[in-house]
């Protein structure tokens, strides 16, 4: 209750404070925060100020179970702990549990919990908040994105619907102990993508205890989450401008060098202009083109991270049900020179969506290199009728696509399949691919593939079309969804390793998607900060507390 | 002359219950809903539809839209604008937050733009033809038809990232304690694009209403009485010419407070434009409503505005008004 009051407060005192500066410009006190001043001495180790610069057009609201953007995530993942984060390499390393097991037949994960976790206002960090946050996740009112995840385990679907009080799957084992029983195997249970993660960012309990789960939006503690127990704590965020924070010096891996975090909220120009006149020290996202005009700029060091995604066409696997079609589509399409005119060259090519981490990438697979001859060859057997027009889709403003869809235009012309662009306003694309499917071809990017093999079942089994799932393609193959089964139910990475080998070969040869690339992240990063290894989906924060910026 | 105020002013509520009405309406029939237009059709795909529908049902949308809309009027004439359906703030709140920093910025740049270009356009205008006319009008031509996104840019490039004179964009610079003098900093290079595009027009304006003016019989009937020259212009032309001024600054003030979106998104400057264009794009209806009922009670208060003061500056308009 004392939380909330002064969340309260604090939100009144931001909005007098913008009023103020603005109407009169006059100087106004500086950013103080209510939480309990501690260890004061070690606080004075952290110093400096981090500047990093992120999209603008975010949703202001810090509610875990709702975060919808990069940004957020990021937010998320400064200010809470999850029970495991994942470091550049794609590993799951320990965070508020040092350790967790999954048993043998992949249906129990338990994770034990280290014992110097402690909230920002001193509180510890228990067992009972982690169960207190799954269930409230796990509540038809609280409509967490997560659910996916979550209706996976033992007994969680009853407890949404309210046929039972308890989870039979989410067990308080002991103190220190908590374990997850799934409904049926999956060993990549853990992996998901940013927004729709099984890792949820645990919650306070003695701050939330009795929020209402249909209003968390509105809930103060969601508008400004000053109780976390992150490297960082929140501090203060204001629309359009910036969210600030200040170190933890408890933090349980260790007190962040650098004393506050700053996210300056601002579109892509405005954040170049930034990092180039020494406003900002972090810049993602940066485009390939940026990436190459500042590579010698002595002041920045620019970063390309792998990517977890893949540039890809779904084909309506229904109107083009011969595979030869789909290989022909490839093969006529020089995607090795598309990815240096499109990427300027920062990225690798792919031939299916298998494609890590490392114990998961193969390279036996057909490469379709670029060879229109074969393409006209498959085209004559599959007795395509040239004239035939399919038409391209995609969503408007993806500047990737725009560059290169009038060269795949082009290409597949060359061998007979007559090609119409037809990009859509992002709403009313959603509407043709995914919740009324009615498309030849539709372009797309993105996805968390590289994380771990399984992420690419909910594209391509059969039990997961669109609309209810997010098989596009609407592509079934018997065979396959075996497999992605099998690949779930054993933890053992060499089993996996092949089982998934069968997958990659699988998927190159049917080609439900046509595989372009999986294109790098690029960071803008200032010479003066050192530290940061930009990992995969811009999780960057993982290592935080080992940053330290060295400006003279 | 009240009885004139307050009919206007019961004008106003149907007004604006048609306004948001359509508004509302028109955004309903547009494609996507605060669900799922935030997030890219990959994600919604992965989140699924029972996850779609739990979201709708909490966030109220399983209603007809004209019952929504009955609801939030309902919530308006208690006094409430409801909450953003995408961030959770109360909408109030966050347009208040928008509302000063927007003012400062447009306020700064309107009046510059008067100061500037009124007495341009009236000195052109009896020097016409003189170096001073053409040089003005070429300048105004080219400030016009500068894009402000192109000189926003520039300038950006110049004098932040070139010279370092100035902030490239935000209203005070982080970490720093907050100050007039580090506001103005920031201020003056969206100052600097925004005045530039209201001067030319200004000027314009004020250029031919003048020219009109000193055409007419009473000019020379005051010049023939042997006036002063200054008089003339001052007491006799210039009072007449602020009548169309009146409206083109009256109109120009809604501005004020509703935003410039181009101008605020390069410099990122908090305010009612870029919170509009969000609201829009996340189909945030409660947010999409408040930004319109305030920018449509602005209109109309301001044309009132204009109303009254054409009385001001002409007791001949007060005198009709008043007979009717």
């Amino acid at each position: 209750m004392q939380g909330r009051n002064a969340i309260g407060q604090r939100r009144i005192g931001r909005r007098r404070l913008v009023g103020q500066s603005a109407a009169a410009g006059l100087a106004v006190a500086g950013v103080g925060h209510l939480g309990v001043t501690r260890s004061a001495a070690r606080q004075e180790a952290a110093s400096g100020i981090l500047q990093m610069g992120r999209e603008s057009e975010f949703q202001p609201n810090f509610n875990p179970m709702q975060v919808a953007t990069g940004t957020q995530t990021q937010i998320c993942d400064l200010i809470f702990g999850r029970l495991l984060k994942v470091d550049t390499d794609l590993n799951l390393v320990p965070d508020l549990a040092e350790a967790y097991e999954i048993s043998d037949d992949a249906t129990q994960f338990t994770f034990t919990l280290r014992d110097d976790a402690v909230w920002h206002d001193g509180e510890p960090v228990t067992v009972d908040d982690v169960i207190f946050t799954y269930r409230l996740a796990m509540r038809p009112a609280a409509a967490a994105r997560q659910w996916g995840k979550l209706s996976q385990i033992a007994g969680a679907i009853e407890f949404n619907e309210g046929a039972s009080d308890e989870a039979a799957g989410l067990e308080r084992v002991d103190d220190q102990t908590v374990r997850f029983t799934l409904a049926a195997p999956n060993v990549a249970w853990l992996f998901g993508t940013a927004l729709s993660n099984s890792l949820m960012w645990i919650l306070p309990e003695h701050i939330l205890g009795d929020a209402d789960p249909a209003a968390l939006d509105q809930h103060p503690f969601m508008l400004a989450p000053e109780v976390g127990s992150g490297a960082y704590r929140f501090i203060d965020y204001v629309p359009d401008q910036y969210v600030q924070f200040e170190a933890n010096p408890d933090f349980y891996l260790g007190a962040p060098k650098i004393g506050q975090v700053f996210l300056q909220l601002a579109v892509p120009t405005t954040q170049l202009a930034q990092l180039e006149s020494g406003q900002l020290h972090l810049m993602p996202r940066m485009s390939p083109r940026d990436g190459e005009r500042l590579q010698d700029d002595p002041a920045l060091r620019i970063e390309p991270a792998p990517g977890v995604g893949v540039f890809q066409i779904a084909v309506n696997n229904e109107r083009f049900p011969d595979k030869r079609v789909r290989q022909a589509m490839m093969y006529a399409v020089d995607r090795a020179a598309l990815l240096d005119v499109v990427e300027l060259g920062q990225g690798r090519l792919v031939n299916s969506t298998v494609i890590g981490p490392e114990w998961a990438t193969y390279d036996d697979l057909d490469d379709y290199a670029y060879d229109p001859g074969r393409a006209r060859e498959l085209l004559a057997e599959a007795e395509w009728d040239g004239s035939r027009t399919i038409s391209l889709t995609w969503s408007q403003g993806f500047q990737a696509i725009e560059l290169a869809a009038p060269v795949f235009q082009q290409q597949l012309a060359e061998v007979g399949i007559t090609v119409e662009l037809a990009p859509l306003e992002s709403a009313a694309y959603l509407q043709a691919v995914v919740t009324e499917p009615d498309f030849d071809l539709a372009w797309f990017g993105g996805g968390s593939y590289g994380m771990d093999p399984d992420v690419s079942s909910a594209y391509y089994l059969s039990t997961t079309w669109t609309p209810a799932g997010a098989n596009t393609t609407h592509y079934a193959n018997e065979a396959l969804d075996e497999l992605f089964i099998a690949g779930r139910g054993t933890p053992d990475l060499e089993e996996r390793a092949a089982i998934y080998h069968d997958v990659a070969l699988t998927l190159n040869e049917d080609v439900p998607t046509l595989f372009f690339w999986s294109n790098n992240l690029i960071w803008g990063i200032s010479a003066n900060l050192a530290g940061v290894r930009p990992g995969p989906n811009q999780y960057i924060w993982w290592n935080i507390q080992e940053w330290s910026l060295n400006e003279g | 002359m009240s009885q004139f105020v307050l009919r206007r002013v019961l004008i106003a509520v149907p007004v604006l219950i048609g306004v948001t009405l359509l508004a509302y309406l028109l955004v309903n029939l547009a494609p996507g809903d605060p669900v799922t237009a935030m997030i890219d059709p990959a994600t919604r795909a992965e989140l699924g539809q029972e996850w779609v529908e739990q979201r709708r049902e909490q966030l109220g949308l399983n209603d007809p839209p004209l019952v929504r809309y009955l609801l939030w009027l309902q919530q308006v004439a208690q006094g409430n604008l409801g909450y953003s359906l995408v961030g959770g703030q109360p909408v109030a709140e966050q347009i208040g937050a928008r509302i000063g920093p927007t003012a400062l910025l447009m306020g700064t740049a309107l009046l510059l733009g008067g100061v500037i270009g009124i007495p341009l356009g009236i000195l052109s205008a009896i020097r016409q033809h003189s170096i001073l006319d053409y040089l003005t009008t070429v300048a105004g031509f080219l400030t016009v038809s500068t894009p402000s996104f192109f000189l926003g840019l520039s300038l950006v490039y110049l004098f932040a990232i070139r010279w370092r004179a100035f902030p490239s964009s935000g209203m005070r610079t982080l970490g720093e304690p907050e100050t007039a003098t580090d506001l103005a900093h920031h201020m003056i290079l969206p100052v600097t694009v925004l005045a530039l595009a209201h001067t030319p027009l200004l000027m314009r304006y004020a250029r031919s209403t003048m020219l009109e003016v000193l055409r007419q019989d009473y000019v020379t009937t005051a010049r023939a009485k042997g006036l002063r020259e200054r008089i003339v212009m001052i007491g006799h032309a210039f009072r007449n010419a602020l009548i169309p001024l009146i409206t083109v600054v009256g109109l120009s003030l809604p501005e004020l407070l509703s935003g410039a979106v181009i101008t605020e998104t390069i410099f990122q400057w908090p305010g009612m434009g870029m919170l509009a264009v969000r609201a829009v794009n996340a189909r945030d209806y409660p947010l999409i409503l408040g930004t319109i009922l305030v920018t449509a009670t602005l209109v109309l208060l301001s044309n009132l505005a204009a109303d009254l003061l054409y009385g001001v500056a002409d007791p001949r308009i007060r005198v009709s008004a008043r007979r009717r």
